[in-house]
């Protein structure tokens, strides 16, 4: 339907929009600026000397290989992972809502309550360092990437196994009731008509991972405070150490960095889907 | 024959799910006996030398914990006081923006609507480090650094409720809107009494998102704030905790009610229908 211009919709939205320009818009664009100059008082044009000494710092390196590292292990496993939970709960127990329920929870508790178990889990003389005889502190070793890791499954799988859910129950049954006259097996069902019709919902799934994955400073600083172990340095440390240390120029090309980084995988899962979209 | 099959396959799916929901209910279970524990047997079991492993049962059931989290533990509840103070306002004002913008995006129609969407969409993924500094300036030229309202202000103007609520608010019938309007209800008046009972999911799941985020607040916290006076939970949570800490686990306990209570409130809503449409599509 054709809606007709009017500017009533305007003033909806100008509360949102002037607070957005001043603490969201308004800073990034300084934040932009400050990039390509000398210092914060010195407005002196420097081009890309920030970008390459960003480019070429061994902080922004580790940061930025652990990033990457992060993301291409977690987000296969945390989409295959709760795509899986979903079409198990709604292929064998239609309508259980206990299992939902306990689903949500882990989004509910916050990391902070968790950080005693994960203490005695793999912390020093940790229940980890027993069974394998050693006086390691796992959280304060290479195998924090791990913990990260599966703290973040831990805390995200669920919810996106409650989004899959409400995504399959929207598929029409008489798919399924056709499929099953054809003789079509279990995985053929799952690959011809449960997969391609959640795409919309896998996409959603992804940038609701991608936005809790921005939070995962906070799941860091709760295992391993604000300086943690070099294993999981993420992006995220690097803007925050450059931030205390008053690097302001270093920091704001760092960030434009990363932006791009995450507007350019988002744009092309956006394009993907897309012609997916028009495909069908 | 296919019917017999069928059995096996939902025992083992019962199996799995419930070796999952164990997985997830081990840590709220052991936080829950453990806040029994009293102090010193938390230094003999979980003491800094000590090998560790999950005493279930305390040896003797008190209330010493709970008595050093209520009585003497004032930077707690300081900390938990300040962590309502900023994520009750903060959650109220994101649900009333997001139901006015929401409202402009979904149902009217203006020049840039899209681009100033997109705008909005491309705000939301952001991470926060992004304009940390100049938002630090920003804060700090308007006298609000070490002020729990800086904290506030970032989450209320966060687009992702705003998002959210356009995509809820698109289902609703556009003749449903019309027919208010028809029966001579003006644009404010078809806003509260027609969009935001039928907006209902999208309100909730705003809710439920906002206040997670919120009480759980960490990066922003710890750039803004300074003062310990000033600082939420969230983060006082790390300084103030540890294993045989007195009152640790009553701390970890405490924290969980208030998200929890919110989930329990706003459960029906979340488990059937968070919100199915795509958020990229104006």
């Amino acid at each position: 339907m054709k809606r007709k211009n009017s500017w009533i919709g305007l003033l909806y939205i100008l509360p949102s929009f002037l607070g957005i320009a001043l603490f969201y818009l308004y800073p990034f664009i300084t934040s932009l600026k400050y990039s390509f100059t000398k210092g914060v008082f010195d407005d002196t044009f420097v081009a890309f000397d920030n970008y390459i000494r960003v480019l070429n710092s061994e902080a922004f390196q580790l940061a930025l290989k652990n990033t990457v590292k992060f993301y291409i292990i977690t987000f296969p496993l945390i989409m295959i992972i709760s795509l899986f939970f979903a079409v198990l709960v709604s292929q064998y127990l239609k309508g259980n809502t206990l299992f939902k329920k306990i689903f949500v929870l882990p989004l509910v508790i916050p990391t902070a309550s968790l950080v005693l178990f994960i203490g005695i889990l793999f912390g020093d003389g940790g229940i980890l360092g027993n069974m394998l005889n050693s006086e390691t502190n796992y959280i304060d070793s290479p195998y924090a990437f791990a913990i990260l890791i599966l703290l973040f499954l831990f805390k995200y799988t669920g919810y996106n196994v409650i989004l899959y859910i409400s995504g399959i129950c929207e598929i029409d049954p008489r798919f399924y009731e056709e499929a099953r006259i054809c003789g079509a097996s279990k995985f053929q069902e799952f690959r011809y008509i449960t997969e391609p019709l959640l795409r919309p919902t896998s996409f959603l799934v992804f940038i609701f991972t991608m936005i809790n994955s921005f939070h995962i400073y906070r799941e860091a600083y709760y295992i391993g405070g604000e300086y943690p172990h070099e294993s999981i340095y993420m992006i995220q440390h690097y803007l925050r150490n450059n931030y205390s240390s008053l690097s302001y120029q270093r920091l704001s090309a760092a960030s434009v960095i990363l932006f791009l980084g995450i507007m350019a995988v988002l744009l092309a899962i956006y394009l993907i889907h897309r012609r997916r979209e028009k495909n069908k | 024959m296919k019917q017999k099959m069928k059995i096996p396959y939902t025992v083992l799916c019962y199996m799995l799910l419930i070796f999952v929901s164990a997985v997830i209910l081990f840590p709220l279970i052991f936080l829950f006996t453990n806040s029994f524990m009293s102090v010193s047997d938390l230094n003999v079991y979980y003491g800094i030398a000590e090998k560790k492993f999950f005493h279930w049962v305390p040896d003797n059931f008190t209330l010493d914990q709970y008595v050093h989290a209520f009585l003497y533990s004032y930077q707690f509840l300081h900390s938990f006081w300040i962590s309502i103070l900023t994520t009750v306002p903060s959650v109220i004002f994101q649900l009333i923006l997001s139901l006015m913008a929401g409202y402009g995006f979904a149902k009217h129609n203006f020049p840039f609507k899209n681009a100033l969407f997109i705008l909005y969409v491309i705000l939301m993924m952001t991470p926060f480090q992004v304009i940390q500094a100049p938002q630090y300036i920003l804060f700090n030229d308007i006298g609000l650094l070490d002020n729990i309202a800086s904290i506030v202000l970032t989450s209320i103007f966060y687009p992702l409720g705003i998002c959210i609520m356009t995509q809820s608010m698109k289902k609703i019938p556009d003749e449903l809107i019309e027919a208010s309007k028809i029966d001579g209800a003006n644009s404010v008046q078809t806003l509260i009494h027609i969009v935001v009972p039928s907006a209902k999911n999208g309100i909730v799941t705003v809710l439920f998102l906002s206040f997670i985020e919120q009480w759980t607040i960490v990066e922003q916290a710890v750039v803004f704030i300074k003062s310990t006076a000033n600082m939420p939970l969230a983060v006082m949570m790390q300084r103030l905790s540890g294993l045989s800490t007195p009152g640790s686990f009553v701390f970890a306990l405490l924290f969980i009610i208030p998200p929890m209570l919110i989930c329990f409130i706003c459960d029906e809503y979340i488990l059937d229908g968070i919100i199915k449409a795509d958020l990229l599509e104006v």
